[in-house]
């Protein structure tokens, strides 16, 4: 038991230093694990096309932003004004979730722990998400089918106007000719709790109670956490410092990370931990994909089919939920 | 029983000649030999010999079964995946949440009814297209069946890399659309993975991937049929329809039988295709059981209910194999 009170002190002490504090454990409980590098989504732009179509402002609102990927989209140059991996369900998951935060929804109620995948916020943000392909046009229908990274794929090989991804991993469009931006909101000033333009994602470390070497183990810890170390590692791996003094780094010059890490200190929220967290958002991400589907074949999706859809995400999550009882 | 004894003839032109009898008798004193060690012992014997054999099918396959059995009936999710034995126990919850939930058991039931329409057209239109070949292949000159040889390739392609060249083809800007839309305008523009495309889709990819393994099976059962009955049909001027129903189909009911259950059982457990295809999203006309399964259950840790899944597939799948093997084989008549 010493040990451990010694590695939940460490954690503690530690995470005073930290900006991702909410990645590390249950809310108002001990820390389980410490992050050692960042990442959030963010909204990249291909400068070329937005000059071609005329757009000089980045869109802040979604109204702003789907005005302006109307304008770059031109499918007889195979110019769309944004894409996704539809198909791609942990990109979905996050993607989703990040949209429905926007409108007041989620997972599951805060409060109580119980899942809430067909409230009518999530129902309205998802067929908002259904529109870019069936009513706005400003999204490929064979993006229904994108299962793997042919959306990052798509903007760096110039196809598309607006890309919501994470980090600069996947971006492989020479920096010049691309620039990254806030992700785009309801409106420029929405109520705080649904100011979300990502999740806090990235990597944590776990020191187990059973290890032998607990000492080698904080040690190790420490190492990583250290300002310069941070800052090289991330720097390296195409991640965000997590401690306040690495990331006003000034190393981090990639037009990405200085966007990202504004997006961590401000507009990045942590969902919810729970047991089915799992099979409830991978559900969720499959019937939204299967009426993507519907969608890009040139049927209409109506408000009534996501909420149908979205209600049996919701019954197999309480028939889950009843059974564990 | 003594064995009779083997008569052979002169090389040149003399008469029959006995063979020397010895070997004979040395045979028949092995055998005295050995019928006079006790039953019990020779018991023992055979079961030192099958030992090993034995061992091998309890740790490849029996333990792993009961261990996917036992699972079913415990709650194995990320919290006690760590201590997989220590997980609690909860009876037969897993079987109630699928059977008694139709939000969690409508799609799994969906799924199998998809997969086992796709398997009736994936196993029905391969042996078709297979039969057809060989009858073709068998009515060519011997120095024209050379050619044989192109209808086997698609089986020597490894599956996932035939399955990801057909994914290619299939999508939005790939081939079939290429051709058949864009260039040739017999189509309008289809995505052909999604919809109802999708089975179609699967079938054709599948399809190709089986039925050379049809062709290979039928013409080696095709090989030995004597050439005399065929020249009968020709004698009473039957035609090639005529050889195909009196003397092809009557000799390979057989292998159709066998390799009906061999390629249902494949395909049913296909996971390759519609994972390659569509992912973890699949449509529901794509959605085949394996994957549902994988996707709904395994992918997102809730092990003990895709346990249980499986468990009752298997029940239901066993109906489809077990009776079917057991005609086939004729399971349980006297050998004559």
């Amino acid at each position: 038991m010493m040990l451990i009170r010694r590695i939940t002190a460490t954690m503690l002490a530690i995470s005073c230093a930290l900006v991702l504090v909410g990645v590390m454990g249950y809310p108002d409980k001990d820390p389980i694990s410490i992050p050692t590098g960042g990442g959030t989504w963010q909204m990249v732009y291909n400068k070329k096309i937005l000059a071609d179509a005329g757009i000089t402002e980045i869109p802040k609102t979604w109204d702003q932003f789907v005005a302006a990927a109307q304008k770059a989209t031109n499918p007889a140059k195979g110019i769309w004004g944004t894409a996704s991996d539809v198909a791609n369900v942990s990109n979905m998951t996050t993607w989703q979730w990040i949209l429905m935060r926007q409108y007041g929804g989620d997972f599951f109620d805060k409060s109580t722990g119980k899942a809430t995948a067909d409230l009518p916020q999530n129902v309205e943000a998802m067929k908002f998400f259904l529109d870019w392909i069936g009513t706005y046009k400003i999204m490929a229908p064979a993006t229904a089918q994108y299962n793997a990274s042919q959306a990052e794929e798509d903007f760096n090989n110039g196809k598309v106007a607006f890309l919501f991804t994470q980090g600069r991993g996947n971006l492989t469009m020479d920096e010049s000719k691309y620039g990254a931006a806030y992700l785009p909101m309801r409106s420029e000033t929405p109520p705080k709790d649904q100011a979300v333009m990502s999740h806090v994602a990235g990597e944590n470390v776990i020191l187990f109670r059973s290890s032998k070497k607990q000492d080698a183990a904080i040690k190790w810890v420490k190492f990583l956490l250290d300002d310069a170390n941070n800052v090289q590692k991330n720097l390296m791996n195409g991640s965000i410092p997590v401690t306040k003094t690495a990331s006003a780094s000034p190393k981090f010059t990639a037009i990405v990370d200085k966007v990202d890490i504004k997006i961590a200190a401000n507009y990045a929220q942590t969902p919810q931990i729970n047991s089915d967290d799992g099979p409830l958002s991978q559900a969720f991400a499959r019937a939204i994909g299967q009426l993507a589907g519907k969608v890009a074949t040139g049927k209409s999706v109506s408000n009534e089919d996501v909420a149908g859809a979205l209600k049996g995400v919701q019954d197999a999550a309480l028939a889950r939920e009843a059974a564990q009882k | 029983m003594t064995a009779p004894p083997v008569v052979s003839t002169d090389p040149v032109d003399g008469p029959p000649v006995e063979p020397p009898r010895t070997p004979v008798r040395r045979r028949s004193s092995a055998r005295r030999a050995v019928q006079s060690i006790s039953p019990a012992y020779r018991r023992r014997v055979l079961w030192i010999l099958i030992l090993p054999a034995v061992i091998c099918e309890v740790l490849v396959y029996v333990l792993p079964i009961l261990g996917g059995i036992f699972t079913s009936f415990t709650r194995v999710n990320q919290f006690t995946i760590r201590d997989w034995f220590s997980a609690p126990f909860v009876g037969f919850d897993n079987f109630k949440l699928i059977l008694s939930s139709t939000a969690v058991g409508g799609p799994i039931l969906k799924s199998l009814l998809v997969s086992l329409a796709y398997v009736t057209c994936v196993v029905g239109i391969s042996l078709l297209l297979g039969t057809v070949a060989v009858v073709y292949v068998r009515s060519l000159r011997r120095s024209a069946r050379f050619f044989q040889v192109f209808f086997v390739i698609p089986y020597a392609v490894p599956a996932y890399a035939g399955v990801l060249a057909w994914a290619f083809a299939f999508q939005g800007n790939g081939a079939v659309n290429t051709l058949l839309h864009k260039q040739l305008g017999l189509t309008d523009d289809i995505l052909y993975l999604q919809g109802g495309h999708a089975f179609a889709s699967l079938v054709v990819a599948a399809v190709w991937r089986t039925w050379p393994f049809v062709f290979l099976m039928m013409l080696a059962a095709t090989s030995n049929i004597p050439t005399e009955l065929f020249e009968a049909i020709q004698v009473d001027g039957g035609g090639r329809w005529a050889e195909t129903r009196n003397v092809i189909l009557p000799h390979v009911a057989g292998t159709i039988g066998v390799l009906s259950l061999l390629l249902f059982v494949w395909n049913f457990n296909d996971f390759v295709t519609p994972f390659v295809f569509f992912g973890q999203i699949a449509p529901v006309a794509g959605n085949l059981f394996p994957l549902n399964v994988y996707t709904t259950t395994f992918v997102s840790f809730a092990y003990s209910v895709g346990s249980a899944v499986t468990l009752l597939a298997v029940v239901v799948l066993a109906i489809f194999i077990v009776f079917p093997y057991m005609k086939v084989t004729k399971f349980g008549e006297e050998q004559l």
